[in-house]
């Protein structure tokens, strides 16, 4: 002890006599040294916890009982009344796993494995069978980000039930992944208030992302709970949640919301917000919105020029939409806005390919290029 | 003159550990982004992909010259991504081979019309072509006078795409299938503008493509992509995926990167003078939105998203090397300006002050270390415990800034067997004494010719292949000139 404490005593004293430069250099050598010593430990940690997850994962492919009985029920076409499956709890029971985790995992892979197979009422009952609720609760309140995280993506995935006091912990959790992937899972998941958060702009860091699997969870809902999403349109500010609210309309048919979409229209300085519109208003009948938005054509930007375009042209039975279209192309000067004028021309039932022989008769240089380009069925879409 | 060489080796200590100190922050900021995409991470992603209507449409642009060695496979490989909407744009730069035919029989093209806007100047465009087979509609082909740099084929490339945003790669890449949707996710998920989103790419070389697509990925057992290799996998898991944490990434490579088309043309394209054609082009991209006080951000995604061929030969590695070195002079020429330049921001104050202090000055200084050592031995003014400590400083530093990048490669995707790791690091510990070297004295050399205005051609690069490509290799076609 006393000659470590001497060679520690020595070093020091000769360290604190080094010139700056070198001291700074010692204590950066010893320290990548130990990082050096870390990974080492590191990686043979790993190595040794990858050995124990293989036999693990070895132990449980080799009990294929689980999945069997599992993927069995889990398939069936039919939902099997939790009372019949109460009976057999103790035959199902013994060719299964006792680690809810495991039990978990294995719902995963057929999940996975037979997606439009899988029987999510089945699921629920199996879950109320093995008492899952309490193992999701637990894991939801772990101290680990990366488990609350991972696990509330197993129970959006499967639809599963969880407290919805649990979930309410999350909600406002600061990690703004979590907190959003919750709010997803309350639109999912709850019983009394699911689109709570649509009242509060869903999230202040809501992206494309969060508009997409938003659509993705609506798409698990029943349909006669989807709600009329118009309420919300005037009242977010967020673009983003506002033209996703739009599209929803379209999508779940509400045609009830067209004028006032159409008013909307008017009011928003959004390009991405009006363009939405105008695609709602194509998949809920653009017919007797045509005029209207003829009207406000000439005081949009070259983007919402174009989706009206795009949308209109697949009326065919408005006569005067032709001149409309002759009357813009010849006052167009940009070629993505001529090119889809004159699409629209051609596509035109009412004298629309004429029409086109008269103009490309009358064309000069890159117009006549326009042409030609419209007519290549080559280059439709 | 001691004072002199006294006063040169407190500048250089200090500049040395001033490097260590960035390179330590810049792995931490990658480990704590490393976490949080981990921690993102789901399994039903590729699903919501698929049906969702909401996900942007891309267009892959690459252009080719000569390429017919490898042309159908990798066209191949471009058709076959996993991805809703996308389209891929060949750019036939005028080649002198078969490349244009190739395409032309194996996709069922025709010459068709189109109108042709050029938003980006390029040299004259010919023709373009389509499949009349509905299976290739989503091929289209631009054919035009050979501009001799990819950057005037990309542009042509770019005056083609139909969708908002757009990939450049070479036409030699293999793709990850994944690649796009890899790619788009950081874009949809900021509520912040990304102009430009960069991906880790690794060599092909030893690898088993199988019809275009990467079956199995293999260490390169040819010593210079192996050490290639290491150098991609520390510069795009710590070196820009740390910038990418603080949003001061300055280059997205021209191997792989997905730019927003708008923007791109609005900063003037790529330029087809320049040697280093995409940092030229990213720092453009900033540049314009900085002077539209517009909100950016450029991001980085770790995960492998391609493959490339890594130089096989010292000779196409001397070629490579200066030419890289010649661009970052020529892009110190020509954007100077933004150098220590409050008003661009980080770009002037973060990214700029960086790659001109820890990657143009770098070589210099290390060249002049050489020098002054070879003086100091002549002359008996060594300290030698002095100059072991230094040595052993800067070794131990080097060493573990490539283990700790093989440390994140295996967090995140763990490509390589146990042996090929141990055989990686074997060769991280030997490095510094074989490849380092060679990269100081190719840059230096790129900075002479550039300053000299000598070989300012695009380089030839001998091909050697994936295994996919070896039977094409075996046909007599083994060379081809890539401007990559």
């Amino acid at each position: 002890m006393y000659i470590v404490y001497n060679l520690f005593e020595n070093f020091y004293y000769k360290f604190i006599t080094m010139p700056l430069v070198i001291r700074i250099a010692v204590i950066t050598t010893v320290f990548f040294i130990v990082l050096l010593l870390f990974y080492a430990l590191l990686s043979v940690f790993n190595y040794y916890s990858k050995k124990r997850a293989d036999k693990r994962e070895e132990e449980r492919k080799n009990n294929s009982d689980c999945y069997t009985v599992l993927k069995e029920l889990l398939t069936y076409e039919e939902v099997i009344p939790f009372i019949t499956l109460e009976q057999d709890f103790e035959t199902i029971k013994a060719r299964c796993h006792s680690d809810p985790e495991d039990i978990v995992y294995e719902m995963l892979v057929i999940k996975n494995e037979f997606p439009t197979q899988f029987n999510y009422e089945n699921l629920q009952s199996l879950s109320r069978l093995f008492n899952l609720t309490p193992y999701w609760d637990g894991k939801l309140t772990d101290n680990s980000l990366k488990v609350k995280m991972e696990n509330l993506q197993n129970i959006i995935e499967l639809r599963a039930t969880i407290s919805e006091s649990v979930l309410s912990t999350l909600v406002y959790h600061k990690n703004s992944e979590l907190r959003k992937k919750a709010r997803i899972a309350q639109i999912h998941l709850s019983q009394h208030d699911p689109f709570k958060f649509f009242d509060e702009e869903f999230d202040k860091d809501f992206t494309v992302w969060d508009k997409i699997k938003i659509h993705d969870i609506l798409l698990h809902r029943p349909i006669q709970t989807i709600p009329n999403f118009i309420r919300w349109v005037p009242k977010v500010k967020n673009e983003n949640l506002q033209s996703m609210f739009i599209y929803e309309i379209g999508y779940y048919n509400q045609v009830e919301n067209k004028e006032f979409l159409y008013d909307f229209f008017k009011m928003t300085p959004s390009d991405e917000v009006k363009i939405q519109i105008v695609e709602t208003l194509n998949v809920l009948g653009i017919e007797d919105m045509a005029h209207n938005l003829i009207r406000q054509y000439n005081a949009c930007s070259e983007n919402v020029q174009l989706a009206i375009i795009n949308n209109l042209k697949h009326i065919q039975t408005d006569k005067f939409l032709l001149p409309f279209y002759v009357h813009a192309f010849e006052k167009a000067y940009e070629t993505d806005l001529k090119l889809a004028l004159g699409d629209a021309i051609y596509s035109s039932e009412v004298n629309g390919h004429r029409v086109i022989e008269v103009l490309e008769r009358n064309a000069k240089g890159f117009d006549q290029l326009i042409f030609e380009h419209i007519k290549n069925p080559l280059l439709l879409n | 003159m001691d004072t002199i060489l006294y006063s040169y080796q407190y500048l250089i200590f200090f500049y040395a550990f001033s490097l260590v100190v960035i390179y330590t922050s810049l792995a931490v900021l990658a480990f704590y982004k490393l976490t949080q995409l981990v921690a993102k991470k789901s399994s039903d992603t590729e699903k919501i992909f698929r049906e969702s209507p909401f996900i942007p449409g891309i267009s892959i642009i690459a252009p080719a010259f000569n390429e017919e060695t490898s042309i159908i496979n990798n066209v191949i490989s471009m058709m076959t991504v996993n991805y809703p909407t996308f389209e891929v744009v060949i750019v036939n730069d005028g080649s002198k081979d078969n490349t244009l035919q190739l395409l032309i029989d194996n996709f069922e093209m025709v010459e068709t019309t189109y109108a042709y806007v050029e938003k980006i100047k390029t040299k004259p465009f010919k023709r373009i072509f389509k499949s009349t087979n509905p299976e290739y509609s989503r091929l289209i082909v631009v054919d035009k006078e050979n501009g001799g740099t990819k950057a005037d084929a990309s542009n042509a490339g770019v005056n083609v795409a139909k969708y908002p945003y757009f990939i450049c790669t070479d036409v030699d890449c293999v793709l990850d299938r994944e690649a796009l949707s890899k790619m788009i996710l950081p874009i949809i998920s900021t509520k912040t503008r990304v102009i430009a989103v960069g991906a880790t790419m690794r060599m092909v070389n030893s690898c088993k493509v199988e019809n275009g697509v990467m079956v199995e990925t293999r260490l390169p057992t040819r010593i210079f992509p192996l050490y290639q290799e290491i150098e991609y996998l520390r510069s795009y898991l710590i070196g820009k995926l740390g910038f990418s944490t603080i949003n001061a990434v300055h280059n997205v490579s021209g191997g792989l990167g997905l730019f927003d088309k708008e923007i791109a043309i609005g900063a003037g394209g790529y330029d087809p003078l320049s040697h280093a054609e995409d940092m030229d082009m990213t720092t453009r991209m900033i540049a314009y939105m900085i002077n539209y006080q517009k909100e950016y951000k450029i991001d980085q995604v770790p995960e492998t998203c391609c493959w490339t061929e890594g130089p096989p030969s010292f000779r196409v590695l001397n070629r490579q090397r200066t030419r890289w070195a010649r661009g970052l002079f020529q892009i110190f020429s020509v954007h100077r300006k933004y150098l220590f330049n409050r008003k661009f921001r980080k770009l002037g104050l973060i990214s700029f002050p960086y790659i001109f202090i820890y990657e143009f000055l770098a070589p210099i200084i290390e060249m002049l270390g050489y020098i002054v050592t070879i003086y100091l031995l002549l002359v008996g003014g060594i300290n030698w415990d002095t100059a072991f400590l230094m040595l052993f400083f800067a070794y131990v530093f080097g060493v573990s800034l490539s283990l700790t990048t093989l440390l994140y490669e295996r967090l995140l995707e763990h490509r390589f067997k146990n042996r090929e790791y141990v055989r990686l690091i074997l060769f991280c510990l030997v490095e510094p004494f074989i490849y380092h070297p060679l990269i100081v004295f190719f840059n230096i050399r790129g900075y002479i010719d550039y300053l000299t205005k000598r070989d300012f051609e695009w380089g030839t690069m001998t091909r050697q292949g994936s295994q996919d490509n070896k039977s094409d290799k075996q046909k007599g076609l083994s060379t081809q000139t890539i401007a990559q």
